[in-house]
């Protein structure tokens, strides 16, 4: 049996007599100290899906009161109605949600952004549910493609 | 480059103190690495500095002993882009520049990562004001957290190897994060 380790360190690979399975291992959470001072995030995806990579350093973000600002520029499928997907995004909406409802946050609370494109109809309203009923504020913009 | 090198010797308190950024392309490697630390030395006016598909020579050829701190004073701006040099020299360098504040490292090759030699303690560096890291061998960004590199603004694949660590050391001073997913070639507009 061969087990490998492969870029996206939620999976492992384990290849046993010709077949290969892929197996979700849970990680140790990890904790970042509290980031004192950051106020803006920015995300870039280049698919419409989030990795787990991504969720989980994300939510290895526990605190982070002066955060105002959460944005997501992402690309959707032409006539893509159903928004968003399920899986990794639902982790994307509990850290939000977390956050907004961190105690000591600065007033104002946290916003996100979203700016698919090219552009699109999907439906945003489905987007971080969580999110918006911890008192988070979502707004849409489509954006161009980045270079 | 090589018309203003020979142009240097003549009149080396003729080079116009107005250059304020230099961008060297393409040069893999060096026929007279001396060129590189003359441009530096020179051209004390210069604050930025964009090394694309031009790696970085050996500082020990370039300069001799080198002291650092003191080296590149007026520096404060550096790009590499598409560098294939050793991480030895590419750490030695970032760290000779001792006021930098903005790095921006993009395509950096799979680099040899023999051991880092006895480096001076960067813990009291300034915060740099924009830390850029995209597709970048582990060891590179292993170096920057080996050395504290702390800053105000980063942007990160979320590749990078030590994306915590980095983060995690500029926890305090840290107002502005990007981070980008995994780039691949997209198709749309299919109905």
């Amino acid at each position: 049996m061969i087990l490998t380790d492969p870029p996206d360190r939620s999976t492992f690979t384990i290849d046993h007599s010709f077949a290969i399975w892929k197996v979700d291992v849970p990680l140790p959470e990890v904790h970042l100290p509290p980031l004192s001072a950051l106020a803006r995030v920015e995300i870039q995806l280049y698919s419409e899906g989030i990795s787990g990579r991504l969720v989980d350093l994300l939510s290895s973000i526990h605190s982070a009161p002066a955060l105002s600002s959460v944005t997501f520029t992402f690309p959707v499928r032409h006539g893509a109605s159903v928004f968003p997907p399920p899986g990794p995004w639902v982790g994307v909406d509990k850290w939000l949600a977390r956050l907004t409802g961190d105690r000591g946050r600065a007033e104002g609370g946290l916003t996100v952004m979203l700016k698919p494109w090219p552009d699109g109809d999907s439906n945003w309203e489905g987007y971080f549910p969580t999110f918006r009923m911890a008192g988070g504020k979502l707004t849409v913009e489509f954006a161009s493609a980045p270079s | 480059m090589v018309l203003w090198d020979a142009n240097v010797p003549k009149d080396p308190d003729g080079i116009p103190s107005y250059v304020h950024h230099v961008q060297i392309r393409n040069i893999r490697f060096w026929d007279n690495p001396a060129i590189f630390g003359r441009v530096l030395k020179t051209f004390s006016s210069v604050e930025s500095l964009t090394m694309a598909g031009a790696n970085i020579p050996p500082l020990d050829e370039v300069l001799g002993p080198v002291s650092f701190g003191k080296f590149g004073k007026g520096l404060t701006s550096l790009t590499l882009f598409s560098q294939s040099c050793t991480l030895a020299t590419i750490t030695s360098f970032i760290l000779s520049l001792s006021n930098l504040e903005e790095l921006f490292i993009e395509h950096v090759g799979t680099m040899s990562e023999e051991p880092l030699s006895t480096l001076p303690d960067t813990s009291r560096r300034e915060p740099l004001r924009w830390l850029v890291l995209q597709e970048v061998p582990n060891a590179l960004g292993a170096a920057l957290v080996q050395y504290r590199f702390t800053c105000n603004s980063l942007d990160l694949d979320v590749r990078t190897h030590a994306v915590e660590s980095l983060i995690a050391l500029s926890s305090e001073t840290l107002v502005k994060l990007s981070l980008q997913g995994r780039r691949f070639v997209c198709v749309f507009g299919e109905k």
